[in-house]
């Protein structure tokens, strides 16, 4: 342990001494500090939050990937470069222990500067977001709405699976069919997108309802949110007018009135229910105007108190730190097996890949969705996304959604996907860049004199 | 020196000839390099008369700005086409921030925010705020980094005189309500006292940081096309169209013209403030406008002689005029717009301008547009009013009947509730009010009343006559 202990202390050190990195840390404390004084938000407190976060961690996080990326790459391979290296692997140190005490070296550095940037980031949002100078009404709202942690549950939709069965069929028997009917996946979305309109439609003057289930642990002296957006054909200031009404068990409430925008996220707090463990909940729109269609999506959620907003803030930052030690376990690891310019650019292309893959996977369909005949792809797109859609399933787990955009709304960054990313990026990923390391570096001859 | 330590300096010898000759050429592209960008009109001054935070991101970036600018821009078309709108403004700040130089990437953003942003707002005051984002984005900054860019006022002008000033933002009254509130308390009003205004420093100051507005400008666009009521958003577009036209080219000149026109002849309609009881603000004709746009009209003419678009605009407004005019019973200018249009369309016969207001009222009361309706319900009451205090009680009758079937012929136009949430006219009883207080205050709207010309009476001669006649010659 001590041996470790020393190796990341060296590597600490080493890390500091980068030129680059220390450059990396001047343009961190400068954006951290001089960002948020740009940020003029939209002019509402939600808004400012939004920017705040989002932007105020995204920076901090985008400049510490590039340190760490350039800091993890070096820490094995510049040493074996300089033969730095020679004065550690003549002691009785093991190769996984040389790894380990360059990777935790780095994780010091990330959780000090991560929790410093957090920490400036925080203050200032506290300080912008302090009562005096907002409206009360909006302060509220913000405080009800977006200064909390929400899990949000959608409805329970088990029996779509049907419906989307029953739509293929009949989209494969239309003569006119919107798709090239032997194209199963392009049909399948369509029949998706169909079922779930069918599902979130409301006719005028009729009631639909959706069943929910909460988490079983809930907090029964926080009420109950709903969160809809209605989507409408047209732009208008005209609100569509209905009403909710809310049953869990034999409670049930009385009509809730709502006038809300369409085209924009309503929310509504619910009268209080003391729910009992894992006692769904039922909810009911009442259409007294025009034909309505819940938002796909976000379009109909119901919001359970989880915890409180700091919290929620220090999960994210988690999230944050997890995804960086990861990169610093993947830059060691190609230093183990690279020279340092090639360990750098090779951890860097790992990263892009995995930021990209998604995009990659994603952009046909999202051509597709936009009607008309699939677009012809080129050779070398049609390669891509074969390569994309091949190592996709690799980097899934390594994808994260977007915590800080959740934090920044009011949803819950929960302990489950914190652990999740936690789990995979270290203990799965991480594991196994720590043995390849470790292989590598068992057979790998570190102390051969330079040419 | 070892064979092998002169290996290496020989390789950092080539390096150092190489890394020179790198320079040399560099140097000697860099003098055709500015000659071309001073040509094309990009050569960018950045430490100039720019905050620190743009010369910052302007120097330090260097060229990977235009990489940042790309990358905030592709997330803002996702955020915008996702519905999620939070971020947009600060988004737009940025881009304009790395790209303070390129002119159509702030009126890009501007249009964006006021137009394509705000529609997705149910409530007016959400509205209002993304229109404001716009106008600001444009006046605050974008004219402090391109003051030279003539289109770049002709997009402010427009955003005052279209999304303010014209009908089709369901939530154009509460634009108007908020410009108008924040005018009054600056001060600002109708027909301006600019003496006082120049000497009250506060006021000055308040004026130049709120609003941009130099008073000095101000005075000089109130004498030119006053008496102007500043709580209405066409001055300000008058105001930046007239700061855009010495900057013009041919095509945005002309622009920038009709916009000045098209201010003026809303203002005849519609250019006066009033504030009601409960604080919102209606609004009534500027009749002392009428004859600046009759003047106006043939200078743009004459600057301009032979280009259709601007003689249809003259003909269509000096008819509009001499309506408007002879409704009121403002007979000097109504003979001032006729005698204008004559010589425009050649005509030199002797006409009583009387007779082609009548048929011009006539083409105009079967199409009462919501931009007239008001000027012409609220003449036909001043005129009842009028002949009430005559002892005429017939003609003030026939009067008040024409006013109330104008009135509710543009209302039974009205079918949508978006229809009428948008242009409905004010309640006829508050019209009535207003006719009344016309006539009471002395001849604030007043003009020397002729008795011996009755419209009404005029168009019923035609009427029983046949359909009028079209009152263009």
């Amino acid at each position: 342990m001590r041996a470790v202990a020393a190796i990341a202390r060296v590597s600490l050190q080493g890390a500091l001494r980068s030129r680059l990195v220390v450059a990396m840390l001047g343009l961190l404390l400068l954006t951290v500090v001089v960002l948020p004084a740009t940020i003029r938000g939209d002019g509402t407190l939600a808004g400012y939050t939004q920017v705040q976060i989002r932007y105020g961690l995204g920076a901090a996080g985008m400049i510490l990937t590039v340190m760490t990326l350039w800091a993890a790459a070096a820490a094995v391979s510049l040493d074996v470069e300089t033969r730095r290296v020679q004065t550690v692997v003549t002691k009785p140190v093991g190769p996984f222990t040389l790894w380990l005490g360059k990777w935790l070296g780095l994780c010091v550095m990330n959780a000090v500067l991560l929790a410093a940037c957090g920490a400036v980031v925080f203050a200032m949002f506290l300080w912008k977001t302090r009562e005096g100078p907002w409206d009360p009404d909006e302060a509220r709202d913000f405080r009800e709405h977006v200064r909390v942690a929400r899990i949000p549950v959608s409805p329970d939709l088990a029996h779509l699976d049907r419906r989307i069965a029953e739509e293929e069929e009949a989209i494969r028997r239309d003569p006119e069919a919107p798709v090239d009917v032997r194209d199963a996946r392009a049909v399948r979305e369509v029949a998706r997108q169909r079922a779930v309109a069918r599902e979130l439609f409301v006719a005028p003057d009729s009631e639909k309802s959706w069943r929910f289930e909460p988490p079983r642990r809930i907090r029964t002296d926080r009420p109950l949110v709903l969160r809809f957006r209605l989507a409408a054909a047209r732009m208008s200031m005209e609100p569509v007018e209905g009403a909710f009404r809310v049953q869990a068990g034999p409670q049930t409430t009385d009509l809730i009135p709502v006038a809300a925008p369409p085209n924009r996220t309503t929310t509504l707090t619910l009268p209080p229910l003391s729910l009992a463990p894992g006692q769904p909940v039922t909810v009911t729109f009442v259409n007294r105007d025009q034909p309505a269609v819940f938002s796909a999506g976000e379009g109909l959620r119901l919001g359970v108190y989880e915890t409180s907003f700091a919290v929620n803030y220090g999960r994210a930052l988690l999230m944050m730190y997890v995804r960086l030690v990861f990169i610093a376990a993947l830059g060691v690891t190609a230093g183990a097996l690279f020279s340092f310019p090639v360990a750098a650019f090779v951890t860097g292309c790992l990263v892009f890949f995995v930021a990209m893959t998604a995009f990659v996977r994603t952009t046909p369909d999202a051509a597709h969705s936009h009607g008309g005949p699939p677009p012809e792809a080129s050779p070398w797109e049609a390669f891509a996304n074969r390569v994309a859609g091949a190592i996709h399933p690799v980097f899934v787990p390594l994808t994260d959604p977007d915590y800080l955009e959740m934090v920044s709304t009011g949803e819950s960054v929960t302990w489950g996907l914190a652990l999740r990313s936690l789990g995979f990026k270290i203990g799965v990923y991480g594991g196994l860049l720590a043995l390849g390391a470790t292989a590598v570096l068992r057979r790998r001859e570190l102390g051969e004199a330079r040419a | 020196m070892s064979a092998a330590a002169w290996a290496r300096d020989r390789r950092t010898l080539a390096g150092l000839v190489v890394a020179a000759a790198g320079l040399a050429v560099a140097h000697l592209q860099n003098r055709p390099l500015v000659e071309s960008r001073v040509r094309a009109d990009i050569f960018e001054d950045p430490l100039g008369h720019t905050p620190p935070l743009v010369s910052l991101t302007t120097v330090a970036l260097g060229g990977f700005r235009g990489l940042i600018a790309d990358m905030l821009w592709v997330r803002s078309a996702r955020l915008q086409e996702e519905g999620k709108y939070f971020e947009l403004v600060q988004l737009a700040d940025w881009i304009t921030k790395l790209e303070p130089r390129h002119a159509a990437v702030w009126r890009y953003h501007a249009w964006n925010l006021a137009y394509n942003v705000s529609v997705f707002f149910s409530d007016p005051a959400d509205r209002w705020r993304w229109v404001e984002n716009g106008i600001q984005l444009l006046r605050d900054e974008g004219l402090r980094y391109n003051p030279e860019d003539a289109p770049m006022y002709f997009e402010l002008a427009f955003i005052f005189q279209h999304k303010l000033g014209e009908k089709l933002d369901e939530a154009y009254p509460y634009y108007r309500n908020r410009l108008a509130d924040e005018m009054t308390r600056l001060g600002l009003g109708f027909a301006m006292d600019f003496d006082r205004l120049a000497g009250d420093a506060d006021a000055r100051d308040a004026l130049r940081t709120r609003l941009r507005l130099d008073v000095g400008r101000m005075r000089e666009i109130d004498a030119r096309y006053g008496p102007l009521d500043w709580r209405t958003p066409w001055p300000q577009a008058i105001y930046w169209a007239h700061q855009g036209l010495p900057l013009a080219d041919s095509f945005h000149e002309r622009a920038l013209n009709r916009i000045i026109n098209q201010c003026l002849m809303r203002m005849v309609q519609e250019g006066t403030a009033v504030r009601r009881d409960d604080g919102t603000w209606t609004y009534e004709p500027n009749l002392a406008l009428a004859p600046v746009l009759v003047r106006r009209m043939q200078e743009v003419a004459a600057r301009y002689p032979d280009e259709m678009p601007f003689l249809h605009a003259k003909v269509g407004n000096l008819e509009e005029v001499i309506a408007l005019t002879g409704v009121w019973g403002d007979w000097a200018t109504a003979r001032m717009a006729h005698d204008a249009l004559r010589e425009a369309m050649g005509i030199t016969e002797e006409e009583p301008p009387e007779v082609f207001a009548a048929l011009a009222l006539m083409a105009r009361v079967d199409d009462p547009s919501s931009a007239r309706v008001v000027t012409l319900v609220l003449g036909a009451l001043v005129q009842a009013e009028q002949w009430r205090a005559r002892a005429q009680f017939v003609r003030a009758m026939r009067w008040e009947a024409a006013a109330q079937a104008w009135y509710e012929a543009f209302d039974a136009r009205l079918v949508s509730e978006s229809a009428r949430r948008r242009l409905s006219a004010p309640p006829l009883d508050e019209l009535r009010a207003r006719a009344r207080h016309h006539v009471r205050e002395g001849q604030a709207s007043g003009f020397p009343f002729r008795t011996d010309v009755d419209l009404l009476e005029l168009m019923a001669v035609f009427a029983e006559a046949g359909p009028p006649p079209s009152p263009a010659p």
